[in-house]
Formats: C-alpha cells, structure tokens, sequence
C-alpha cells in the first residue's frame, strides 16, 4: 500500500512525485511506456555524420509507424525513440476532422521533447471564462497560483527577464538569454511603431546559469547546443529525468514501474473514495491492481479523460466522475503555428552571432489587452527569432559546383519569423470519447477525437498573420513566406481541458484545488483540468497547480481528511 | 531500490566526458559514418555515375568536395537503408536522365565527360530540372533531380570534413555570443536541422 500513486510520469506526473515524495509520502509513479535513463538512453553526444541516415528515419518506417508523430517539427533519427509508434497505439477521427495526437510513452513522457517555454498565466486569463461566457469560470485566480509558478520556476529553472507586464507576471528568473543585434533591433523599430507591444527574450527552462540546487541533482549549465529534444546528457533543460524524478527519489520515498498501462481506477461506492489502480503489464498484459491513499491522474489531457472515462461502474456507467458529463469534453490546442517570415534588407550585415541560443524572443499577447481584438474574443502571442541567412545552400535554388559552395559560404540577410499561437475557447463539442467497438491490443477501447477549431479561431488566425507582417513590415523586412492558416489540431502539442477544474460539480470534474467533484482522493493536475486555454504555453501552468494541489493532497492526507 | 538517476559527481563528469567524445562511439554511431563492410547498394556503373555528379554538384576547391566527403558512398547507404523503392528508383532515374543527356548532347557517357564539360552539362541540366512544374504545389520539372542534390548537399554540409572546413560546425559552443563583428573570415554556422 503506497500513500500516494502517480498516473504517468511526465511534465506535471514528475513534479507530482517530487512534491508528494518531499512530504514525506510514499510514492508510486506508474508510468505506461518503457524505462528511460538520463543520458545513457540519449543520442545528443553524437556528432551530425555519426547519426544514422542523416539523422533521417527510413522513408517505410516512417510512412508505416509514425504517420501521425512524423507532422511535428522534432521527430528524426536521434529523437525516434522518444515519440510513439501510431501503428501501436490507433485512435480514430471523423474523416474531416484531423487531429495529430503527438504523443511519447516512455519514463518522462514529452518532458523530454517539450519546447521549454514557460510563460505565467494572468489575471485576465483566470477570468476570462467568466467575462465572456465560455467554459466554466475557473475556480482559482492568479494570486492563489502566484507563490507556486515561482515555486517551480526556482525548482526547474526559468531563463528570462522581467518585462513588468500585466498580461505576462513575472516569475522568479534565473538570467535571461540575450538578444541578438537583428533582434534588437526588430524589438526597437516594432515598439516603435506599436507602442503597446512589446518584444521580449523567450522564457525557458534552459539553466542559463545553473544554481547550486540545480547542480545538486546533477544539472549543468546550458551548452547552448539547441538539440534539447534528443535528451540533454548536460541536464540543463528541465524534464522529469533531468529534474524532478532525481528530486523525487532522492528522498528515498519513490518507487518507479514503467510499462504499466492504467486501465481504469477503482471507486468504493461506499465511500466515494478511490481506492486502487488497475494495471496492465505492457509486455506480459498480465493485470496488476496497485492500493493508495490518494491518487494523481497526470497521464496528459487527453489520457486522463481517457481513463476517467473507461472507470465506469453500475453507479457511473458514463464513467468515473462524470456526472457533469464534461470529461472528454471541451479539448483545446492552441492555433500554431501561424508563421510569417521576412528577409531583412536594412539590417546591418557586419554583425553575427554564435552558439545555438535554446529559445528565440515573445511578443506578448496584445489583442484585447492594449489593442482590441478584430471581431474576436481572447488573443495570442507570438514566438519568434531574427537570423543570418546562409550555409546550407538551398537544393531548388539553381546552380551547382564552385557557384553552390559561395552561396553556402555567404552570410545571408537577416531574416525575421514570427510563429503565432492563438487561445482557443472551450466548446464542449470538441470532445474524446471511447470508441464504440475498437480496442488496442491490452484490450482497452481506442479514443475517438472529434475536435476542430471554430468561428473565433478561425478570425483570430487571420489577424494573427496580418499582425505578423505587420510587425516584420514595421521593421523594414519584406515579407517572403506565409502560413495559410493554422495546422491540424493537435500540432501545437498544448491539448487541454477535458476534465476542467470548475466551481459547481455539475459543470466541472475537479474543484479548486484540481481534487475531484465526485471522490475526494483523486486529483488532477495535468492538461485535462485547465478551464481556458490562454495563448501562453501551458506546462509551467501545469506544474504550478501540481505542486499546489500536492500540497494541499498532504496536508488534508495529514489532517485525517483523505 | 534501484537507483534510476545517479547524480553524484562522478556520474556528472562522466556523462560530460562522453559528450566531448573521449568515451568510446556506440556502434551505431561508427555505422552511421559510412565506414562499414556492407555491400555496395548501386551497380557500379550507376556508383561511377553517381560519383561524377556528386563531384560536379559539390567539386573539391580550396576545402574538400563530395568525394572526400564520402558523399557517393553514404548516398548509397541511404539507398539501401533509408530510401523507400520509390524514392530509390526516382533517384536512379535522375542519375540515368543525366547520362542520357550527355549522350545525346555529347555522344558519351557523363562518366567519360572531362570536369569543364560536367560542369557545362550539368548546369544545364539542373536549370532544366528545377524549372516550377507548378507554384502552388512548388515542383519542380524533375523531382527525382532535386531529391538527388538535396540528399548531395546535405551529406556534403554534414559530413565531418565539410562541417570542419567549408562551414563550421560546434557540437558544444559553450556559451551564447549575441554580437560578433563579422570579418572576411566569418564563416555561416552550421544549424542542427540536417535535412
């Protein structure tokens, strides 16, 4: 009997483990994919020419097992083993509905792949719900999440500056990377021209400069290599495996089991209580039941709602929590990426820079904060970068011999790109549910995504992309290439909301403190319990309220409450 | 309890000295370096064509070409264990719509060609095959072509001799340098995106 079980291991799963382990808890922490070890299992050591096929995955391999993972920008050779086989794990979609579910089942999850951008919520994003009548009002606010962002900010390390924004709060920063001089100056002429906008450096949980508890689990400071997504030996990038799982079981309170796929939760209708974990065995598909005193569903969003939704009973027969009828519902994925980019011909070209900066620069949300928004409700923000164009030579471009090899040797203009990413509104029609008939090969029933942005979306995309060359115009830049409008749901890799958190039990799946309505034991703090999206990338949110419902999970566990 | 994540000094240094190189390479990684004992996957005619086009794309100068960049034999590698049969046979295609051109136009092989009339040939012929076949779905008039140079220059930029002289390359820059004077030296680096 272990005090607390933890329902995957990734980004929120790991900081689950470690501030439950910290109190003193004993910890379980089931993880459905394989094991995973910090360094040995990553590719980043090797040199460009020692990768396989140029770090390419052959074309039938890729065409037969990743049809869905190979859309996003970071599955390759070094990478393969981190993203999962779709030929594996199937999930269906109306036929004109995509979604790409980007998925890695392995200790660590997509802690391991994920971008590092780490942005607060708001104020104005905790209550826009309820100003615009869309999804449920959140039933927190930025103050009651304020303490813990810094919490794990300290914890994982967040490079960045202090901006003093309101739609943006500061956190608790370790330096920030710098600017470039093109970005410089295309964070002079754009708030020139657009005084209420502002262009400031990425946040990411990169260790600019690691700090004595980052070194203490082993972490280094960044190398500035930018190849974060194949594991980084260096551990400067914050993951599970770099961070919080080391945290974790350094308290001698941890237990790991990995290949242990959750197939559903065991409700005592007595009590309400949540009492076991039903497992599968990956390999053997041997059943295994594991007790607890609480639970922490942080298996992603759309997994989560996933497991919810396969705990039925006699009592739940539309599953496990569910008497609002809202898990599955309300799945949101930012609108990304939006891309305009420009070449820019009066930047000064006597000017370089060097390394591989993890992060580019933000431009904060400004629509209908500082500047109304065109017909839409809500905003986005922009991430973006200024660069020399040149090495590499272009294929299509013609020419060829000693021609080809000046072009790469060439420092090219300055090009600038601005990539989009746009809040979506909850709608509770965008929706997972259990497929009907199909079923994986543990048995369990595959999902069914059924989820497309709407009207709002689809306004806000276009002024994105004019705000866009707007910007890159404003700064003299000749825009040279343009989304057409944004990618398939699924590809921004922010899916959210479908067990929203939520004030009344019939509207909402958890309360305030992200433990659920209907069994006061369970709690669920990754992507599923978020009840608006915001434009911001949502992991940082994601272990904010973790480590404040853990907390909160051991105090009331201490109390005789749980 | 097994401990998964070591973290004391010893493990630190360790991992730091695999990165810098000084542990022994995997065995994928010596695979990968074009280095291996495993068949040629191209007939030798068509890996004697290849040969002179790789050259004539990415010809030796005051740095290294594509010969000593082992481009022609890890092309070939990829044939064997990247390319799906499609892409292989569009590959091959191009290669032998080159050799036929150098034929008609000169009455032999683009082998028996001297490097001055590669050049001219080719030249050409790449103009040709990269003429907009249609805008909107950006091809080109010879796709097999363009397939063939993209895979060329990329092995040529990522071998490790053209990583080292024609641009440069750091696996570990260190530290992040924000504003550099550029000088009649300065070189583009090398990005980590390979294809």
């Amino acid at each position: 009997m272990f005090d607390a079980i933890v329902i995957g291991s990734g980004m929120s799963g790991g900081i689950a483990a470690k501030e439950l382990c910290e109190r003193g808890l004993k910890v379980l922490v089931l993880e459905r994919g394989g094991m995973m070890r910090h360094g040995e299992d990553y590719m980043d050591s090797l040199m460009p020419w020692e990768l396989p096929n140029n770090n390419m995955i052959p074309e039938e391999e890729l065409a037969r097992d990743y049809p869905i993972q190979r859309q996003c920008y970071a599955v390759n050779a070094a990478t393969k083993k981190f993203w999962v086989k779709d030929s594996e794990h199937p999930y269906t979609t109306p036929e004109d509905k995509p979604f790409a579910w980007i998925r890695g089942y392995h200790l660590g999850g997509r802690s391991l792949m994920w971008a590092r951008q780490s942005y607060r919520l708001s104020e104005m994003d905790f209550e826009a719900n309820t100003k615009d009548g869309h999804g449920c009002d959140w039933p927190i606010r930025y103050g009651d999440l304020a303490p813990w962002y810094s919490h794990v900010e300290k914890f994982i390390g967040v490079a960045g500056s202090a901006d003093g924004l309101p739609q943006l709060p500061d956190g608790d920063y370790i330096p920030a990377f710098e600017m470039n001089d093109g970005e410089k100056l295309f964070k002079a002429a754009v708030e020139a021209k657009f005084p209420t906008r502002k262009v400031i450096i990425g946040r990411t949980a990169n260790l600019s400069v690691a700090q004595p508890h980052h070194e203490e689990l082993g972490r280094t400071s960044c190398q500035v290599r930018s190849i974060c997504e194949r594991g980084c030996s260096y551990g400067a990038n914050h993951t599970s495996l770099s961070s919080s799982l080391p945290a974790a079981e350094r308290t001698g309170n941890l237990t790991i089991v990995t290949d242990a796929i959750v197939h559903s939760l065991v409700q005592d209708p007595a009590t309400g209580k949540i009492t076991a974990v039903r497992v599968i065995d990956a390999n053997t598909r041997a059943g295994k039941t594991y007790e607890a005193k609480i639970f922490f569903l942080n298996a992603s969003a759309i997994a989560s709602a996933q497991i919810l939704l396969n705990s039925g009973s006699e009592a739940n027969p539309r599953g496990l929590c569910n008497k609002s009828d809202q898990v599955g519902r309300n799945l949101m994925d930012h609108i990304s990426p939006l891309l305009t980019t420009g070449i820019m011909p009066n930047f000064p070209t006597d000017t370089y820079y060097r390394g591989r900066r993890p992060t580019g620069f933000y431009i904060p949300r400004f629509r209908n904060v500082t500047e109304d928004g065109e017909g839409f409700l809500r905003g986005y923000g922009y991430q973006g970068a200024v660069t020399r164009m040149g090495g590499k030579p272009q294929a299509a471009t013609p020419g060829i011999g000693h021609a080809l090899k000046e072009r790469g040797r060439k420092l090219g203009p300055w090009m600038a790109t601005v990539a989009g990413f746009g809040e979506v509104l909850p709608n509770p029609d965008n929706r997972v549910t259990l497929h009907p008939t199909r079923k994986d090969k543990w048995g369990l029933p595959i999902l069914h995504i059924d989820c497309a942005p709407g009207p709002n979306e689809a306004k806000m995309a276009q002024q994105v992309l004019a705000d866009g060359k707007a910007m890159i115009e404003a700064a003299g830049g000749t825009v040279v290439n343009q989304s057409s409008g944004p990618d398939v749901p699924g590809l921004g890799i922010h899916e959210m909301g479908t067990a929203r958190m939520g004030r009344d039990p019939m509207t909402s799946v958890f309360n305030g403190w992200n433990q659920a309505h209907e069994a006061a034991n369970l709690f669920c703090t990754d992507g599923a319990a978020m009840a608006s999206s915001g434009c911001q990338n949502p992991s940082l949110t994601y272990m904010a309220l973790t480590a404040r419902a853990a907390d909160y999970a051991a105090k009331q566990m201490k109390e005789g409450k749980l | 309890m097994d401990r998964h994540f070591p973290v004391s000094r010893r493990a630190i240094v360790a991992g730091i000295a695999a990165l810098l190189g000084t542990a022994a390479l995997p065995e994928a990684a010596i695979a990968a370096s074009g280095a291996t004992s495993a068949p040629r996957s191209l007939p030798p005619s068509q890996f004697t064509l290849l040969e002179a086009v790789a050259d004539t794309i990415m010809p030796a100068s005051d740095t290294a070409g594509a010969l000593a960049a082992q481009v022609p034999a890890r092309l070939d590698g990829l044939l064997r264990d990247w390319a799906s049969p499609p892409t292989r046979e569009a590959i091959v295609a191009a290669l032998a719509r080159i050799d036929s051109a150098a034929l008609a136009q000169k009455g032999k092989g683009f082998v028996a060609l001297s490097p001055a009339e590669r050049t001219t040939m080719l030249t050409a012929h790449d103009a040709d095959a990269l003429k907009s076949a249609d805008p909107a779905l950006k091809s080109v008039a010879d796709p097999g072509y363009l397939r063939l140079k993209e895979l060329v220059i990329a092995l040529y930029y990522y071998s490790e001799i053209a990583a080292t002289s024609e641009l440069i390359y750091e696996h570990v820059p260190g530290k992040y340098e924000p504003s550099l004077k550029v000088t009649a030296q300065t070189r583009p680096y090398l990005g980590t995106w390979q294809n």
